[in-house]
């Protein structure tokens, strides 16, 4: 599968492509379309779009192609550094992307949220509440705003939420969840 | 510490809803009981926690078989909690084959 990078993110413009990685995990996104359910899949006649997280986990497996507007083929280690050029923490951040993908989570921007990610486990339209995840950057310590700011995060999440850092120097993913008390 | 107007109004407003203070450990951590015991942790509005200051007090409470809660103390004392807790995921059953 082919996908061309047009600035930090990736177009599929063959529809068939666009729907099989959709299908996949609910990879990228439909241009013109929001929340298309699985079985709408096949209906939906757009180009698909990946973010750049997407599009370097795709390529990392081997699944996606990326090349530039003439066609030329760029190399995940390339995607990496236009991320680190461009993108604030982007190392740390693709790594909690990808410790989630790995364990099978379907991860989407977390913009709406006011987050890093909203994580689902079956997928977008489908669960009724994301996990959402907010970034911690690693040598910053958490204070009581970063908590209640959190819990405010979204009516529809429960004012739970969840704070993803790596841990150095071991580089691991650590995930706190928090959860309003009614004592 | 009794001269910290701060932890004394979480201690306050825990015992108005019931709580017993079962034992203090530290300045800013002690286990209360209503039912069952909780460890709790004040945090004053302002100051910092670092990551790893955050995930002892978790696993203290991981050890100590007790819900950990952060008692989150405005600048002027009004008291707000929040449960924390380490997440452990599992793969997800829903995408046991997915790339």
């Amino acid at each position: 599968m082919k996908g061309v990078l047009r600035g930090l993110a990736v177009v599929v413009e063959d529809v068939e492509s666009g729907r099989e990685l959709y299908r996949r995990g609910f990879y990228g996104r439909f241009l013109g379309y929001d929340k298309v359910k699985r079985e709408e899949v096949d209906k939906v006649d757009a180009p698909l779009i990946l973010a750049l997280y997407e599009a370097l986990y795709l390529a990392e497996k081997g699944v996606l192609t990326v090349v530039d507007e003439n066609g030329v083929e760029i190399p995940p280690q390339q995607l990496v550094e236009l991320g680190r050029a461009r993108i604030k923490n982007f190392d740390d951040i693709y790594k909690i992307y990808k410790y989630f993908r790995d364990l099978g989570y379907v991860v989407k921007s977390g913009l709406k949220f006011g987050a890093l990610f909203s994580v689902y486990e079956k997928g977008p339209g489908i669960d009724h509440a994301p996990m959402v995840v907010v970034f911690l950057e690693p040598d910053k310590g958490i204070s009581a705003t970063d908590i209640t700011r959190g819990g405010r995060l979204g009516h529809s999440v429960k004012k739970t939420f969840t704070l993803a850092t790596v841990l150095k120097p071991a580089g691991e993913v650590a995930l706190l969840g928090f959860t309003w008390a009614r004592l | 510490m009794a001269s910290d107007v701060l932890l004394e109004q979480v201690l306050r407003d825990l015992r108005l809803r019931g709580f017993r203070i079962v034992e203090q450990l530290a300045d800013n951590m002690f286990i209360g009981e209503k039912k069952e015991k909780y460890l709790f942790y004040v945090m004053v509005e302002g100051v910092e926690v670092s990551i790893s200051t955050m995930l002892k007090v978790i696993n203290m409470g991981e050890t100590l078989s007790m819900p950990v809660v952060l008692a989150l103390v405005s600048n002027d004392g009004t008291v707000t909690y929040y449960f924390v807790r380490r997440i452990r995921l599992t793969r997800n059953v829903y995408y046991a084959e997915a790339i």
